[in-house]
């Protein structure tokens, strides 16, 4: 009895071992290959032009309508959700590109499979540092929106709590997002290289990312409040600008918000993590771990 | 001076005509066969539908609605002409500047290369192949954009329109293929410069606002892309007195005109250039190189 259960307890310490291993090995190599094509400095500059681009488009927009170098309403609110939306854009559509570059640009990805590491665990490695580096990319957005354009952001009125609260349950949604696109990636014949660009696309526009859900359409209204993603940038935004700012958000309560995006969150979580199996069986089975679509 | 007697030269010169003919059929059929799969083998796959008509629309949509939540949708027709304008630059950016990137990575950069017809002929029949596949995909988001949104157009002068259109045009793909071989001495920093450069593009050339907004100097070198001004005249031309602008649309067909001829022969120099360095020194077509 006593063997069985230092037995037991040997093999959870070897898979608890094997795991962090993976989800270090996993992460290393991503921010490897994210990074190393170049020196730190262009990196940097690489990391940030987007957002703050977008950023900068929207500020014209708003400057156009409202007169040169006004601040109020939806000036806040459109930079806050550009510069959350480089989340979206580094997980939800680089995961499942980084896994099929692994599969048909670098040939690498049936080697990683016949490892006795688990495919998941490597896909939250390959997310992690990509979460750094949006983090990265959203503070100095942020901090440029509010050094240079005036976004009314208060540093010492910032809802830290929440802010954090938010961002974590955000990672969690965006990280299952992009897992399940990469089983998807995965199986597909056609379209797997442009499919997670498409779904980061609808959900740009459903989840209300540069403009509040209130002008959707009805119908598009309720299919954006089934999506984590309108409730994380809401939040992020009364974190950063306060409450007021989401005045016409159709759930008033902070609190219900916070409630509707952890059982979001945790719905989406679970129809990834199935979505993912399933693709990944289909994928073995079908021989389509070291296919080539691109050619 | 020449060595050939009287005789010989007159010899000679229908051989020459016949050989600049056979050139010259050679080219064009090199240029057909290249833009062949560009304008029919891809719309074999039904999906770009899908990618190429409804994946743009779904981002102009979004700032279109940014317009409606500013209060302001008469704007709205300013990002529906630009973002099917931008549909071109896409193009321009991933199917003609990174494409011999792509196929020196694929192998066929070799081949072209071997081939007898000159490089510019090739690039000629990926500009027009795809200029012509963006046009149906351009139109689509225009027509399906302008009905969602209800946006009406008063074209002020067609003969310019088509003009500002088509010197824009061709002028971005002359600048797409001097960039195809800048990117040659580019390995996997290929992706990376593309993505860094797209929306900063997107930004400059005024696509979802007006260039003027920009101001008048960082406007002024904006206008080197040539997006810009064939954006911007285009837009005077059918959305009159809406919004300050650049220059007055004769003048920004004009420039266009200038750049047409800047880029064309810079891409012809640069792809000569990019010939030489294969051919004679054997560098730059082989894959990792």
């Amino acid at each position: 009895m006593i063997e069985t259960t230092s037995a037991g307890g040997l093999r959870e310490r070897i898979a608890a071992s094997r795991t962090w291993q993976t989800l270090r090995a996993a992460t290393w190599l991503e921010w490897q290959a994210r990074g190393n094509w170049t020196n730190p400095i262009l990196y940097g500059i690489y990391l940030i032009v987007r957002p703050m681009t977008t950023s900068l488009v929207l500020v014209l927009m708003y400057w156009l309508v409202s007169g040169a170098h006004a601040h109020g309403g939806l000036f806040g609110f459109l930079i806050a959700g550009a510069a959350a939306w480089t989340f979206v854009d580094q997980i939800v559509a680089g995961v499942p590109q980084a896994v099929l570059a692994d599969r048909e640009e670098y040939a690498m990805l049936k080697y990683v499979y016949i490892t006795p590491a688990r495919f998941l665990v490597v896909l939250i490695g390959r997310a992690l540092p990509r979460m750094l580096v949006a983090f990265i990319s959203f503070t100095v957005t942020l901090a440029f929106g509010v050094a240079i354009l005036g976004v009314p952001v208060d540093v010492r009125m910032i809802n830290y709590p929440l802010l954090l609260l938010a961002l974590v349950l955000g990672f969690v949604g965006i990280t299952a997002l992009g897992i399940m696109l990469a089983g998807l990636a995965l199986v597909l014949k056609r379209g797997a290289w442009q499919m997670p660009q498409a779904v980061t696309g609808a959900l740009y526009l459903v989840s209300g990312a540069i403009f509040p859900v209130a002008v959707l359409p009805v119908w598009l209204r309720d299919i954006s409040l089934g999506v984590p993603l309108t409730y994380w940038l809401e939040l992020t935004r009364r974190a950063l600008l306060g409450s007021r700012i989401g005045e016409t958000f159709p759930i008033a309560s902070t609190g219900a918000i916070l409630g509707w995006l952890a059982l979001t969150t945790v719905i989406l979580s679970a129809v990834s993590v199935i979505v993912f199996r399933i693709c990944d069986y289909f994928a073995r089975e079908r021989g389509q771990i070291d296919r080539t679509t691109g050619y | 001076m020449s060595t050939l007697t009287p005789s010989a030269e007159a010899s000679a010169a229908p051989a020459e005509r016949s050989f600049a003919r056979q050139g010259l059929r050679l080219g064009i059929m090199t240029m057909i066969g290249r833009a062949y799969p560009r304008l029919v083998a891809a719309n074999r796959e039904p999906d770009w539908i899908f990618y190429e008509v409804a994946l743009p629309l779904l981002q102009i949509c979004a700032f279109a609605l940014v317009y409606k939540a500013l209060g302001a949708p008469k704007y709205i027709g300013i990002v529906i002409l630009g973002g099917g304008m931008m549909a071109f630059w896409i193009n321009v950016l991933w199917s003609m500047a990174a494409q011999l990137h792509w196929e020196r990575q694929s192998g066929n950069l070799e081949l072209y290369l071997m081939a007898p017809a000159s490089m510019l002929w090739i690039l000629a029949g990926m500009a027009i192949g795809g200029m012509l596949a963006t046009a149906v995909r351009a139109a689509a988001v225009l027509i399906l954009g302008s009905l969602i949104f209800g946006v009406t157009y008063h074209v002020v002068s067609y003969p310019l329109v088509i003009l500002a259109f088509l010197f824009s045009l061709v002028a971005l793909y002359g600048l797409g293929s001097m960039l195809a071989s800048l990117y040659l001495l580019y390995n996997r920093e290929v992706w990376a410069i593309q993505e860094v450069i797209q929306e900063p593009v997107a930004l400059l050339t005024g696509s979802y606002v007006p260039v003027r907004a920009l101001g008048p100097i960082v406007a002024g070198f904006a206008a080197l892309i040539p997006l810009t001004l064939g954006l911007d005249a285009v837009r005077q031309l059918v959305f009159p007195h809406l919004f300050a602008t650049l220059l007055s649309p004769g003048w920004e067909v004009a420039i266009l005109g200038v750049l047409v001829i800047v880029f064309c022969g810079g891409a012809a120099w640069s792809l000569r250039y990019i010939e030489y360095r294969a051919k004679v020194l054997g560098r730059l077509s082989l894959k990792w190189q």
